[in-house]
């Protein structure tokens, strides 16, 4: 590559073009357009270059496309061919491209003297400074990181030996310690296996929210997707039990609600069934004796099913009866533990029956392998952590990497003011950079080189996408800069080239020893494969794990009620969007709901009805959470929340997410909602996290909502069917759509005399499954990113003004508690569409393919097609946008940023139909089937989006919706609001519930 | 007046001189109607605006009648029509008048890799998208919305584009002139 334009160069000089070429929208075009120089080649002026990345916002290690255009990444879509997430993506994935321009972004390296405050210093400064300190080896030397594996995991440790400290300490804050701990007792092993879920025939999550938050949430929304599907007649039951209707179990074909702490009674009972019916395969009888002791011991049932703080009722019994054995007949199956952010006995125990129950049903090795086990297995525990930070001394040196120690944990803060120096690498300013001597502004991932690897087997490249914006620096290159400069520089050969340099012959290295040999190939030509896919991996069988000395495991009783009156158990939980908070000032995952509460901007306290009236606290009261029996150290800032008083968390708990509650960070995260990390500890007890008593502060707050209900009405806007009655169906039976075709025209019907529309070419339309969506809300994330959607903050958002063009809608099933499903709602592209008669301007007009087109330019503003809409899916921008510098950087090219005073909706990403269509027409060939691919159903998990074209009787929306003559079509499919004979584009497909009720 | 008309030949020289100057007189203002007209010939629309370096679109598109594509390249199959890289200058001007200031200016700012911003004529609203590929892959000729080029110096944007000179022309070749066309 030694004449060839460097990459950099390419980039930069990209950069400058790019900047005049298409200047961020929203400002005047530009008036200067600058060519560049020598050009790269097949470089062509808002032309997309696409490049394969790996997604570093959590440890799941999801493969990513990234959009580059004219020197700045847009828009980052999943990579179709990685293994883990097979070209989907969740939120957070989406909104890197917010981290990277994040207007609060460390910018400059910052020097903190000891109780000082912050002043800007250079990096040489730095450099110079931070090696002196080395080269004194006053004390010891700590290196705290995220979870890193390959090169940079290789360069911290190298740095860590150099300078004679201890192992790295890689920190999440969802470590899955007790899942691996519940190993550890079973297997003898302390790791987190692969889960095989698209294989298995039921499911059954103890407080296990896999979907939500992993250990790998894109690739287990997939997989569970694949295991629900119906072939033969058949798809995996999901039975979830847990204290919460998390996202997850709001999936679930049945949700028991249970106090916390009870999965596990539970899962010993059904561990006990199996024993008792000799259902087992795999022999676990010697675990016989605890598994009795536990359950006799805990046998203080309180006679209410609903289960209150005292204890999973006596009716519980037949349940679990029936629950083993579907579990045992359906074979193939998995139990999963939770929740994550727990580390306690409790939750280690329900881990070791879930463990127990995957062992006797012989799922060991087939759906749980162990030999691929999870990258998070090398993350600290809580306990190593609270004794490694409780040994730093105030001679010692601390370096931090990327990780925040200082917020997911009480204890940090502490022992890092107590550090005699802390060096902070990161790209946040969050709250361990607040305590930190030196701060030194790192690459954010999507400027970065590096390697993560998931699993074994599974190595997933890090690249560059763009130029850096910032005077930062690549963590590796920053510590390779400071052994050189202490005079112990890393691993010579591979200091030379810098990091990238060593992520190089890291991947060259795989080549002649990892599973894809590529003989005859020169390490350049694999260097540029490598680049080009992304990822090399291998599918090795799953690997089994024989259980041991199960006569030595121990369980404790489930306590009576451990709450007194007044007392509440504390149940934490992470969501889709915000997850362990380190996105928390990212605009779009705080403007997105939470896919089962529907609160943006904010966090709340979620009571039962019954003990909010109990304690005598209203929905809006701010309460303060207090934990009990725990010595407090330090100053400790309050956890105070707004009341939400909901039927989806048991009875005497109080539920808090986490991700909220950060005193730094940004403009967006600091000082909104409450930590729910503060209250985390060595669980007291038998609680899962801990005990906590509430205190009214007497101020009132509401939280804000997207949707202010979740009843549907008796309008059926979301509807279920079952398993049961879909088999007893025949092909082509199911509901009669009116769709926008010729042949839905009834004069008896329609209002006008002839048919108004006539489609030449194409009628684009959509399916949606909703059997398949899990209401990650991805797709409305996604949204934003492509079609500029503004956020408009939380004062807004309480008025109704949010502008997401695509809303997943948490609805209840009428008259059965604890049923929810999610509907994603867009515009429907109605062919009779009740907004476009009503519009004064023409502004709302149908295009000749169908679409409702809003013509932006022509609008005044009247709002009246947003009154006559019934799917209520337009938006008026109330207001211009101030995007913060250099979020306008993020702004999709391809689209109009609208102003004040306009009205906008979903245009099914029209820009990327015109663009398939200008490539097919010069390719003198029509648009293929699956060609277009609106930012929804390409972002979708679980791929719940089928778009295409009605005028094909052979696509996909033809054949599922039945479309022209002759087709069944899907059995599920309705329309929304088909009575009011809008005859929308837009077609559901019924949810399914699995099993022998409902 | 009165008073200086009584002065014979007051301030001028003798007679000679006076007709010297009277006659460079017209022979300057002949010489510069002269100019003026022959500008108007050379360039018969208005001069566009002032680039920092002065190419001329009449010279290397008319003079020299290199085609449009030669280096608006990326008109063929892209949105945009692009601004030639130097690169592609000095495909010609490594050889070609090098010695000539302008050229030693441009031969500079390549060697430097300094890229030149040129100044922009041919624009359309940020809400409209326009392709140029599908046009010319639909054989429509450059001038058809750009004029004649090849006889301007400075370009100026004629015909000047409007929605109804697109529409107009959308219409009469039969193409959707469907919003979503343009607008999204």
């Amino acid at each position: 590559m030694g004449d060839e334009i460097s990459r950099r160069t390419f980039l930069k000089l990209g950069a400058t073009t790019g900047a005049a070429a298409a200047m961020g929208f929203g400002e005047k075009s530009p008036d200067k357009l600058i060519p560049y120089v020598k050009p790269p080649e097949n470089v062509k002026p808002t032309a997309v270059t696409i490049y394969a990345t790996t997604c570093r916002e959590c440890p799941a290690g999801c493969g990513l496309h990234v959009t580059h255009r004219n020197g700045r990444v847009n828009v980052v879509a999943g990579n179709p061919d990685h293994p883990v997430n097979r070209g989907g993506l969740c939120p957070r994935g989406h909104s890197a491209v917010q981290g990277l321009y994040d207007p609060d972004r460390l910018k400059k390296v910052l020097h903190r003297e000891r109780g000082g405050a912050a002043k800007e210093a250079t990096w040489d400064e730095a450099i110079k400074a931070i090696a002196a300190r080395l080269k004194e080896k006053k004390g010891k030397l700590w290196v705290i990181s995220d979870l890193q594996t390959g090169a940079l995991a290789e360069v911290l440790e190298s740095f860590s030996k150099a300078f004679g400290g201890e192992k790295v300490i890689y920190f999440e804050p969802f470590n899955y310690e007790a899942v691996r701990a519940g190993n550890l007792a079973v297997f003898g092993r302390a790791e987190l296996p692969d889960y095989n879920l698209e294989k298995c025939r039921m499911i059954v999550s103890f407080a296990s929210d896999f979907l939500e938050n992993g250990p790998s949430p894109v690739q287990a929304s997939w997989q569970f997707a694949e295991a629900r599907k119906i072939r033969d007649g058949q798809a995996a039951r999901f039975v979830y039990v847990g204290p919460r209707l998390s996202m997850t179990a709001a999936n679930a074909d049945e949700f028991l609600k249970v106090p916390p702490g009870a999965e596990r009674w539970v899962a010993l009972a059904m561990v006990k069934e199996i024993i008792d019916r000799g259902w087992a395969k795999r022999d676990i009888s010697a675990v016989r004796p605890a598994v009795e002791a536990f359950l006799k011991a805990s046998a203080t049932p309180s006679p209410s099913g609903e289960g209150g703080p005292s204890g999973p009722g006596e009716g519980l019994r037949p349940v679990i009866a029936k629950l083993a054995k579907q579990f045992v007949e359906a074979g193939t199956v998995v139990a999963l533990a939770g929740p994550v952010g727990a580390t306690g006995t409790t939750t280690t125990e329900t881990a070791v029956a879930a463990a127990l129950l995957n062992y006797a049903t012989g799922n060991v090795g087939r759906i749980v392998d162990f030999g691929q086990p999870h990258a998070l297995g090398r993350t600290a525990t809580a306990a190593e952590l609270q004794e490694v930070l409780g040994r730093i001394g105030s001679n010692d040196m601390v370096f931090v990497n990327q990780a925040n120690p200082v917020y997911a944990r009480n204890d940090a803060a502490e022992a890092l003011r107590r550090a005699g120096m802390v060096v902070y690498l990161g790209t946040m300013p969050d709250e361990t950079a607040d305590v930190a001597t030196w701060v030194l502004p790192v690459d954010s991932p999507l400027e970065s080189w590096g390697e993560f690897e998931p699993t074994p087997y599974v190595n997933c490249l890090v690249q560059s996408a763009m130029t850096r914006i910032y005077e930062t620096r690549g963590a590796g290159d920053v510590l390779m800069a400071l052994a050189k400069e202490a005079g112990k520089p890393l691993v010579g050969e591979r200091q030379k080239g810098g990091f990238e340099a060593w992520v190089r012959s890291r991947i060259v290295q795989l080549m002649n020893g990892g599973e894809e040999r590529m003989l005859g190939i020169s390490e350049d030509m694999y260097w540029r494969e490598s680049l080009r896919r992304g990822v090399y991996w291998g599918e090795p069988a799953p690997e089994t794990q024989e259980a041991r000395e199960l006569d030595k495991l121990k369980f404790t009783p489930l306590a009576a009620p451990a709450t007194t009156a007044g007392t509440l158990e504390f149940w934490a939980w992470a969501g889709t969007m915000l997850h362990d908070g380190r996105v928390a000032n990212r605009s779009w995952l705080q403007e997105n709901p939470d896919p089962t509460s529907m609160v943006v901007w904010g966090n709340t306290v979620d009571l039962h009805p019954a003990t909010a009236r109990a304690l005598g606290v209203a929905a809006g009261d701010v309460v303060a959470l207090d934990p009990v029996g725990v010595v407090m150290r330090g100053k400790l800032i309050p956890v105070e929340a707004p009341v939400r008083v909901t039927e989806d968390v048991a009875e005497g708990v109080a539920a808090l997410g986490f991700g909220q509650g950060h005193t730094a960070l940004g403009r967006n995260a600091a000082g909104r909602g409450a930590n729910a990390f503060r209250l985390l500890r060595e669980a007291v007890g038998s609680a899962t996290f801990c005990i906590l008593v509430i205190r009214k502060t007497g101020r009132r707050e509401a939280p804000v909502y997207t949707t202010t209900t979740q009843e549907q009405s008796e309008r059926e806007i979301l509807q279920w069917t079952t398993l049961a009655k879909l088999v007893k169906m025949k092909p082509g039976e199911g509901d009669a759509l009116r769709l926008p075709l010729p042949e839905g025209y009834d004069p008896q019907r329609d209002m006008y005399k002839a048919r108004l529309h006539q489609y030449k070419e194409h009628r684009w339309a959509m399916v949606i499954d909703l059997h398949r969506c899990i209401g990650c809300g991805a797709c409305a994330v996604a949204c934003y990113a492509e079609n500029n959607l503004a956020v408009v903050g939380e004062k807004k958002v309480r008025q109704g003004r949010e502008m997401a063009w695509l809303r997943v809608v948490p609805y209840r099933r009428e008259g059965e508690a604890g049923r929810m499903g999610f509907l994603p709602m867009l515009c429907q592209q109605c062919d009779a569409a009740p907004c476009e008669a009503v519009c004064p301007v023409f502004a709302s007009v149908h295009s000749d393919e169908g679409l409702n087109a809003q013509v932006y330019n022509r609008c005044i503003g009247t709002r009246y097609c947003s009154n006559n809409c019934p799917y209520k899916v337009r938006r008026f921008n109330w207001g211009n946008v101030d995007w913060a510098k250099p979020l306008a950087e993020q702004l999709n090219p391809d689209v109009t940023v609208r102003t004040r005073g306009v009205m906008e909706k979903c245009t099914f990403c029209i820009q990327r139909i015109r663009a398939a269509e200008i490539k097919a027409k010069l390719a003198g060939r029509a648009v293929a089937e699956g060609e277009i691919k609106p930012a929804c159903a390409q972002s979708c998990p679980t791929r719940v989006f089928t778009f295409g074209d009605l005028l094909d009787p052979k696509s996909e929306v033809s054949k599922l919706t039945g479309g022209r003559a002759g087709l069944p079509g899907d059995l599920r499919r309705y329309h929304v609001l088909e009575d009011l004979n809008t005859k929308p584009a837009v077609t559901y497909l019924r949810r399914i519930i699995i099993g022998d009720e409902a | 007046m009165t008073e200086r008309a009584g002065q014979p030949e007051s301030g001028g020289g003798p007679r000679w001189y006076r007709q010297a100057v009277v006659e460079l007189g017209f022979l300057t203002a002949a010489v510069l109607a002269a100019m003026v007209l022959s500008y108007y010939y050379y360039y018969p629309s208005e001069a566009g605006v002032v680039q920092p370096l002065p190419f001329s679109h009449r010279f290397h598109a008319g003079e020299k009648k290199i085609g449009c594509l030669l280096c608006h390249a990326d008109a063929q199959d892209s949105p945009r029509a692009g601004v030639p890289p130097l690169e592609t200058c000095m495909l010609c001007h490594k050889r070609i008048i090098v010695n000539y200031p302008k050229i030693e200016q441009l031969t500079k700012y390549y060697n430097e890799n300094r890229p030149v911003a040129w100044q922009r004529v041919n624009a359309v609203p940020e809400f409209v998208y326009f392709d140029h590929s599908v046009h010319l892959h639909k054989g429509f000729d450059c001038g058809r919305c750009h004029g004649d080029v090849s006889s301007m110096d400075r370009v100026v944007p004629r015909p000047v584009i409007t929605m109804g000179f697109c529409v107009d022309c959308h219409r009469a070749e039969g193409a959707s002139h469907d919003c979503y066309m343009c607008h999204r």
